[in-house]
């Protein structure tokens, strides 16, 4: 940059210096995600091109309760709660969105990102707050024209979005039928598909799924796109896909959707039926339910470069 | 050099990635609408946007670094936070410029006009302003409910302000009739810091800048220019034309929809259901605050309607 020196980009560059965020929330941001949301934490929640923080008021597996944090404090509106820099936990004050509460799929929680000094499971405990002071409600909007109706219809459509995240649509599950309809005999799948008698007439039976790369072998035999027969796989093991939605393997689905040039929820398709499909290569689809959580963590080793 | 998204994610600061991308972000967004340069600079030259800048971070810069480093998820994303705060910022900033000058402004016009009387020097809310058939105990309410009143002062608009000379008949007009119905609701005196307020939200709500709309990058007066819409009289026209320019691009593209579903609506305008409602909201709700209920409404409307598909 040329112009360094003038005492407008001086003052300029200082005030970026002291805008930094805090270490702990730079921090944060990089950090494994090992632990489950506990109430009174903020999370940033992703889906597609949706971001947003949440304050998550209960946590059950499989769903979290929470409220939609901005920082623009400003423009909200009296549904939300403005509270204290010093009790937010990211050193600033921000508005949690108390009105727009929604009970959201777990899938969406991407990382932690604070916690807050928030006894929100103690009932009243924002009315606890105004009343001392330390937090306040956002102003009464009289017209659809102000900036807090639009900040407000936003968040709701993010919400929306979040409460209807799927990675996996409900699954055909005809692939099995699709197969024997063929009347393509079992050694020839097991040949396509590079398995064991087993393991073909599992896939007949329906049930193990087939792999991208199997897919690809049987599409010209079943006269079929390789896709149309992935998404004709039987469901995944509801504890499997319930195991990938915890945030925990968010970070390895999305290098896997960046390595891969995928989307995010391709990604976690791929991951859900290529940890099922190595589980059932090796037990044959028919022994004791295999433990997910090292069958995922050699999935994505295998998958993702660098990693193995 | 690496890019301003894997710099704020990596050290957490604006460094000098961002900075380069905050300056071309701003030079983007005041070369396509009509923003006044910092006081003290005739033009948006580099150091009129370094400037702009400083102010920006001066006043929010711990929370638009914030906002950036939690909300983006890559480069792209980055941009619109960033572009979506500089415009914000230049809004608030041109919005909080021509307020001490409406303000004198009001108090002249106030005191030219027999409507309106000034509580005498002396007694509670001396100087405050009430309706000269009214009570002139000072007023201690609700804001909100000031605001409501002057919503709901139908038929007027100002989409041009003037900073100097007298202050042309229509935009004195709807001036005093807000302030009118504004001090008929408070039923007392009112300071004319709070009149001022409630007056230039009422207006700002529908023109923020008050010289056309934010967002389009033509000429809207092109519109009407080239085209001549036969047996539309010139009244009905010029309030036509005054809402279309109000409008900002969402608004037009939807007004000639807002009798279908609510998911034909989402689709032209790649919105989601209250995004697109609010749009909705605020076609009508401009409509409503620049016409009255008389027999030129529909006229206007039909007159809008064409603008809006001629030149969505």
């Amino acid at each position: 940059m040329d112009r360094h020196n003038s005492p407008t980009q001086q003052r300029l560059l200082a005030a970026l210096a002291a805008s930094a965020v805090p270490d702990a929330i730079r921090d944060a941001m990089h950090a494994p995600v090992t632990a489950a949301p506990a109430a009174g934490d903020i999370w940033r929640a992703v889906w597609d091109a949706n971001v947003l923080l949440l304050l998550v008021l209960d946590y059950r597996p499989g769903t979290v309760k929470a409220a939609p944090v901005v920082l623009d404090v400003d423009d909200v509106d009296e549904e939300a709660l403005i509270v204290d820099a010093a009790l937010s936990g990211l050193k600033l004050a921000f508005a949690v969105w108390l009105g727009l509460e929604r009970t959201l799929p777990e899938r969406v929680l991407e990382r932690k990102i604070t916690a807050t000094a928030l006894h929100v499971d103690t009932p009243g405990w924002d009315s606890t707050l105004i009343a001392e002071g330390r937090a306040r409600r956002g102003r009464t909007v009289t017209s659809v024209l102000e900036a807090a109706a639009e900040n407000r219809a936003v968040v709701e459509d993010k919400l929306e979005a979040f409460e209807h995240a799927r990675w996996i649509e409900a699954s055909s599950g005809g692939l099995g039928k699709m197969i024997k309809d063929s009347g393509i005999p079992v050694k020839q799948v097991a040949a396509l598909l590079q398995v064991d008698l087993p393991r073909a007439l599992a896939v007949i039976r329906g049930q193990v799924p087939v792999i991208a790369e199997q897919a690809e072998s049987l599409a010209p035999a079943l006269g079929l796109d390789s896709q149309r027969i992935l998404a004709a796989n039987p469901a995944p093991p509801a504890e499997l896909a319930a195991y990938l939605d915890q945030p925990q393997w968010r970070a390895q689905v999305r290098r896997l959707a960046q390595q891969n040039d995928q989307s995010e929820t391709r990604a976690w398709y791929d991951a859900a039926f290529g940890t099922w499909g190595l589980a059932a290569r090796q037990t044959g689809g028919t022994s004791q339910p295999p433990a997910w959580e090292e069958r995922l963590k050699r999935f994505f080793a295998m998958s993702l470069r660098g990693t193995a | 050099m690496r890019g301003a998204y894997d710099e704020l994610r990596a050290t957490g600061e604006a460094g000098e990635a961002t900075l380069l991308l905050l300056q071309r972000l701003v030079r983007q967004v005041v070369s396509r609408a009509s923003f006044p340069p910092p006081e003290g600079y005739g033009a948006w030259n580099a150091d009129a946007v370094d400037e702009f800048l400083l102010e920006l971070f001066e006043a929010k810069g711990p929370k638009v670094v914030m906002d950036c480093f939690l909300g983006a998820t890559d480069e792209g994303s980055l941009e619109r936070l960033l572009l979506k705060t500089i415009r914000n910022f230049l809004i608030d900033q041109a919005k909080s410029r021509p307020t001490g000058k409406l303000r004198r402004r009001l108090d002249r016009l106030l005191g030219e006009d027999p409507r309106f009387a000034q509580v005498p020097s002396g007694a509670p809310g001396s100087g405050w302003w009430h309706l000269s058939d009214g009570d002139a105990q000072p007023w201690q309410g609700d804001p909100g409910a000031l605001e409501l009143a002057a919503g709901a002062v139908r038929g007027v608009s100002i989409t041009q302000w003037n900073n100097s000379g007298p202050t042309p008949r229509p935009v004195k007009h709807a001036l005093l009739a807000v302030a009118e119905g504004v001090l008929r609701a408070a039923g007392g005196a009112v300071a004319i810091e709070v009149v001022t307020r409630v007056v230039e939200r009422r207006f700002a709500l529908i023109a923020p800048l008050a010289v056309g709309s934010l967002l389009e990058e033509e000429s809207a007066q092109a519109a009407v220019a080239e085209t001549d819409a036969p047996g539309a009289d010139l009244i009905v026209r010029e309030l036509a034309q005054e809402i279309y320019d109000v409008l900002d691009p969402q608004e037009r593209a939807l007004l000639p929809h807002l009798g279908k579903p609510p998911a034909e609506q989402m689709q032209v305008l790649e919105l989601g259901r209250a995004q697109t409602r609010l749009v909705a909201g605020r076609v009508a709700e401009k409509v409503r605050l620049m016409t009255a209920d008389d027999e030129e409404r529909d006229d206007v409307a039909l007159e809008l309607l064409r603008l809006c598909m001629v030149h969505p």
